[in-house]
């Protein structure tokens, strides 16, 4: 499974969604789930399949699927 | 020697000094930068929580067993703890009268509704300054004044009841605003958490900030204005007025640890829920000189001989000092 793939698989994991979403359009308090409290459910969910640790300044920023991978890669993740 | 009014509260007698309260900080994370935070979570100061589900669930137990009848879950934000429905969960919510402080920020109206379907009955909402650019400023970001109006209605609307929690001190006492503030809660039917500035946490050394005898009659006067003002130690036995109870007699503080805290301003530890019964780190705890016994001052907010004395040591929220060095220690 590729870093992509993993990021993605993520989401849906954590979201509970099935593969007709289109995960790249998503964006924080944009579905039920994805309120404050999924977000550290997300955030947890990242830290622990990338084994990266977020700084909380990370963790407001991280607002939609995109920016989260930018975060990522900051961190070291390769998305390429 | 153990207190035998202690005894007698936590076996089920006399009522009006037994811990009626528990304040639960499971996670310290925060999501606002704020200067005065007696956590230090705006210093980044999240440490590494080993409290567990089941801790908590064994904390709620024990708790309402001796008779505690509050539940009040902080943080940290408690909204940013992704544990925080399943800590409602076990908890058992009947049980008690459940709260949560938040600074507002992600209380939504879907968050509202989730959390009176959770059983939460209560929300307190974090309040510093009394116009939006200067509750924004001395929590480090912008808007949250006003995301924290519109958290009131939210909870309001979802049928729970609606605080603002206010840290008073010598610097805003007496100053019109909080009489305004105090009004206009009242019109929205929103009652007051009149939380004593203290120095400790982020604000430690800042003896200037505690309010003085002046300052304290005013917070009596307010009431005038709106009577679901309450604070921590005005007489509990004065069934006139709306109490609040003082942490150091009538509540308990639990920190990410585990660590059993007498008051979220002084910093010391009674004992760890993972090693010892509450009980028994209570009968211990509030057998100590200062606790247990309700006093015209607050200890940490009016009391500077004992802010001084004892609030100066090195210790915080998160790394809280065991309560036998920090009496020995002065």
């Amino acid at each position: 499974m590729t870093n992509l793939e993993k990021y993605s698989s993520t989401y849906k994991k954590v979201f509970e969604l099935d593969d007709s979403i289109d995960v790249t359009t998503l964006t924080f308090q944009g579905i039920p789930l994805w309120d404050s409290i999924g977000h550290m459910n997300l955030i947890a969910s990242l830290e622990e399949a990338f084994n990266v640790q977020f700084e909380i300044d990370d963790i407001i920023d991280l607002s939609s699927y995109e920016k989260g991978k930018e975060i990522l890669t900051k961190l070291g993740v390769d998305f390429n | 020697m153990i207190d035998i009014k202690i005894i007698t509260l936590l076996g089920g007698g006399q009522k009006e000094f037994a811990p009626w309260s528990v304040i639960l900080n499971y996670d310290n994370k925060c999501n606002l930068k704020c200067q005065h935070c007696f956590t230090k979570s705006s210093l980044g100061d999240y440490g590494k929580p080993t409290l567990t589900i089941d801790d908590v669930k064994n904390l709620a137990d024990q708790a309402d067993e001796l008779g505690v009848y509050e539940f009040d879950i902080q943080g940290g934000e408690p909204l940013m703890n992704k544990d925080l429905f399943k800590i409602l969960e076990v908890i058992d919510t009947s049980r008690f009268y459940t709260y949560i402080t938040t600074n507002g920020w992600f209380l939504d109206e879907q968050m509202a509704q989730k959390l009176a379907d959770a059983g939460v009955d209560k929300v307190d909402i974090s309040i510093d300054s009394f116009t939006p650019e200067e509750h924004d400023k001395f929590r480090g970001r912008k808007g949250v004044y006003e995301r924290a109006m519109k958290a009131a209605e939210y909870v309001q609307k979802a049928g729970m009841r609606a605080y603002f929690s206010i840290t008073v001190g010598s610097y805003n006492a007496q100053s019109k605003e909080l009489e305004d503030f105090t009004k206009f809660a009242a019109s929205k039917n929103i009652g007051i958490v009149v939380n004593c500035a203290s120095p400790s946490g982020a604000w430690k050394g800042n003896y200037d900030i505690m309010m003085n005898d002046e300052d304290s009659k005013k917070i009596e006067e307010l009431r005038k204005n709106n009577p679901e003002i309450i604070r921590d130690n005005w007489n509990i036995l004065n069934t006139k007025e709306l109490v609040v109870g003082c942490p150091t007699v009538n509540f308990f503080y639990i920190n990410p640890y585990g660590d059993v805290l007498p008051c979220v301003y002084i910093h010391t530890t009674m004992g760890n829920i993972k090693e010892k019964p509450l009980k028994e780190i209570l009968l211990n705890g509030f057998n100590y000189k200062y606790f247990n016994t309700l006093t015209d001052k607050c200890l940490s907010g009016e009391n500077k001989e004992f802010a001084k004395k004892y609030l100066s040591q090195n210790a915080s929220v998160m790394s809280p000092v065991p309560i036998e060095e920090f009496f020995e220690n002065n």
